[in-house]
């Protein structure tokens, strides 16, 4: 659980070294007659906002609804795609594939790419 | 050798890159206002920098991490969020300021409005940042920004006494005007301990990949660097009493300020004093609309660099499009380029305890720090400044606004 | 939440109390009195340095505007104040 609180907002990287956000929430797991223990991180999705605010929470994802990407659920990470947790937390996936970055694409399909020179 | 060319590049970008809308405007209306008097408010604002910059550089260094990376990290979101949105607005306004000054160059130039320079110049900001090779424009920026040397040499010029400075380097009292000379003491800390220096210092070494070998040369392009700009800066004060104070002129519009270096320099004065305005404003207006990007960037996690294709880190170049955009229309409104420089120098005072005593509390975790966390006195001295000048600026604000002036 | 509140019932008060530091009408009228010598100084030095050949006239022209332009406010003010 401690593990849990310092993994809280640390930098997420992939496997290449990308980065994918920040570990915007833990999914802790309870099991009976054993301590609880995280079974996965969440970036994205809302989750930083409602750890602010929960009404922030609301608020943004109304307004998320009207635009943006399609994909916007937070992406659950499961505790085995962990690596190694140092300065950051690199887990084994491909950034690119994951809904991490779709916020990222989305704005490259539909502002950044349509700008000369990008 | 390498280590040797990076003081270099440092000292000139320290030097080159102090002086701005904010420095300008402040030193210049001190010095007429109140002579020699205020000197010790830049020193003080100096000695605050140097420290926060070390600091910065110091933080990436050892823990690898930028200073909003850290600050998220250590605090959690929610703490998060109160120093961000205070340093994205107060970064904001100074981003307009800088603008402003760009566009009131061209101005003095060609007798242009300077409303109507601001598309043209946020267009220019907004190019050469999405030409994404930073490198080679800060390299450029900070030779160019040399040129604000020429207030040195207007003040020797002009036959600055020297012991006048040195004897104003600690603080005095007001004999008069104690709401404005208050008002002015903060609005130039403000303008020297500008947040958008050490996040911005703290992302380039990240960049430049420092580790602790360059703990040293950190010190040293922290201290000299800072320190030799802080002296341009106490040379545009000393401009401004030699050339202002004794004849009794105030400075209540940007268009009084050349002749303080029109006096001693005459023609070339003037030019100077125009390419020093446009050069280091825009210097400046680059460095702060890519620290807007990274604040959000490094904060939320997203991919960020100043270096990189705009396609590949979409939302850090979305951010600050947006930010210089919403910049531009500012001052395009037309607004009082001045008062909005000196009121953003105020209110960067007032917000300083914000953005500052998160960075101290970092700097001081040995789980970021490891044994270099910092030294007593930086702490003392810092903070001491921060607290002051927040506390200060929250009187002499109000009163500089309602009591009459 | 009830941060707020304090915050609020500060901010009401406070525009009460910096009232009471207003400057009398004296001091204010003899400020005027600075910004117009101010803007006549300005003026003045302006000319001298004209007359070296120290300023190109599109600046000239500038500081002018700005000369009358601050002179008009400052006249406005003088005549609110002495109202």
């Amino acid at each position: 659980m401690e593990l849990g609180q310092a993994l809280l907002d640390q930098q997420v990287t992939d496997r290449n070294g990308e980065l994918m956000g920040k570990v915007d929430g833990i999914l802790v797991e309870f099991r009976s007659g054993k301590p609880p223990r995280v079974a996965a991180l969440v970036i994205g999705g809302g989750t930083a906002a409602e750890r602010v605010h929960p009404g922030w929470m609301r608020w943004l994802l109304r307004w998320r609804r009207r635009w943006g990407p399609k994909d916007d659920q937070p992406l659950e990470i499961p505790w085995s795609k962990v690596r190694k947790i140092g300065v950051d937390v690199k887990v084994d996936l491909e950034a690119e594939r994951t809904s991490a970055l779709a916020w990222e694409q989305w704005v490259r399909e539909h502002i950044i790419s349509r700008i000369p020179g990008a | 050798m390498n280590k040797l060319l990076e003081i270099a590049l440092g000292l000139v970008t320290g030097i080159g890159g102090f002086l701005e809308a904010g420095s300008l405007a402040t030193s210049a209306q001190a010095g007429a206002a109140f002579g020699f008097q205020l000197v010790w408010a830049i020193a003080l604002g100096t000695i605050c920098i140097a420290f926060l910059v070390e600091m910065a550089g110091r933080l990436a260094a050892v823990s690898k991490h930028t200073l909003p990376d850290a600050m998220r990290e250590r605090f959690g979101i929610r703490f998060f969020t109160v120093p961000l949105v205070a340093v994205v607005l107060v970064s904001f306004l100074v981003l307009a300021s800088e603008i402003g000054g760009v566009s009131l160059a061209l101005q003095l130039i060609t007798g242009i409005r300077f409303q109507w320079w601001a598309p043209a110049v946020a267009l220019a900001i907004w190019l050469l940042l999405w030409a994404h090779n930073f490198n080679l424009v800060e390299k450029g920026a900070s030779l160019l920004g040399l040129v604000t040397l020429v207030f040195v040499v207007g003040a020797l010029k002009l036959h600055t006494p020297l012991s006048e400075v040195g004897a104003h380097l600690l603080p005095s009292m007001p004999q008069q005007d104690s709401a404005k000379y208050w008002f002015m003491a903060v609005s130039i800390i403000g303008a020297s301990v500008s947040p958008y220096l050490f996040y911005f210092y703290s992302a380039g070494a990240i960049e430049d990949e420092w580790d602790e070998g360059y703990l040293g040369v950190n010190r040293f392009v922290a201290g000299l660097g800072m320190g030799f700009g802080g002296t341009v800066a106490v040379a545009v004060l000393a401009g401004a009493a030699m050339v202002f104070h004794s004849r009794g002129i105030q400075i209540d519009r940007y268009e009084q300020i050349p002749l303080l270096l029109s006096q001693p320099l005459g023609h070339w004065g003037f030019i100077l004093f125009v390419a020093s305005l446009g050069i280091a404003c825009f210097g400046a207006a680059l460095e702060i609309a890519l620290q807007i990007a990274y604040l959000i960037a490094q904060g939320f996690g997203w991919k960020w660099g100043e270096n990189i294709r705009p396609g590949q880190a979409a939302r850090f170049s979305l951010v600050y499009m947006i930010a210089i955009l919403l910049a531009g229309l500012l001052i395009l409104t037309g607004l009082d380029p001045l008062k909005l420089t000196i009121f953003s120098m105020a209110l960067t005072a007032l917000s300083l305890p914000v953005t500052v005593v998160p960075l101290l509390i970092i700097m001081n975790d040995p789980e970021y720090l490891g044994e270099n966390v910092n030294h007593w006195i930086a702490n003392a001295a810092v903070l001491f400044i921060s607290v002051i000048a927040c506390v200060v600026a929250l009187v002499a604000i109000p009163l500089q606004f309602l009591g009459g002036s | 939440m009830g941060y707020w509140r304090c915050y609020l019932l500060i901010l009401a008060i406070s525009p009460a109390l910096l009232a009471g530091c207003q400057s009398s009408p004296e001091s204010q009228l003899q400020k005027v009195q600075q910004e117009l010598a101010s803007w006549d100084a300005t003026a003045r030095l302006t000319r001298e340095l004209s007359q070296r050949g120290a300023l190109p006239p599109v600046y000239v022209r500038q500081v002018s505007e700005a000369v009358e332009q601050g002179r008009n406010q400052a006249h406005q003010r003088a005549a609110k104040i002495s109202k």
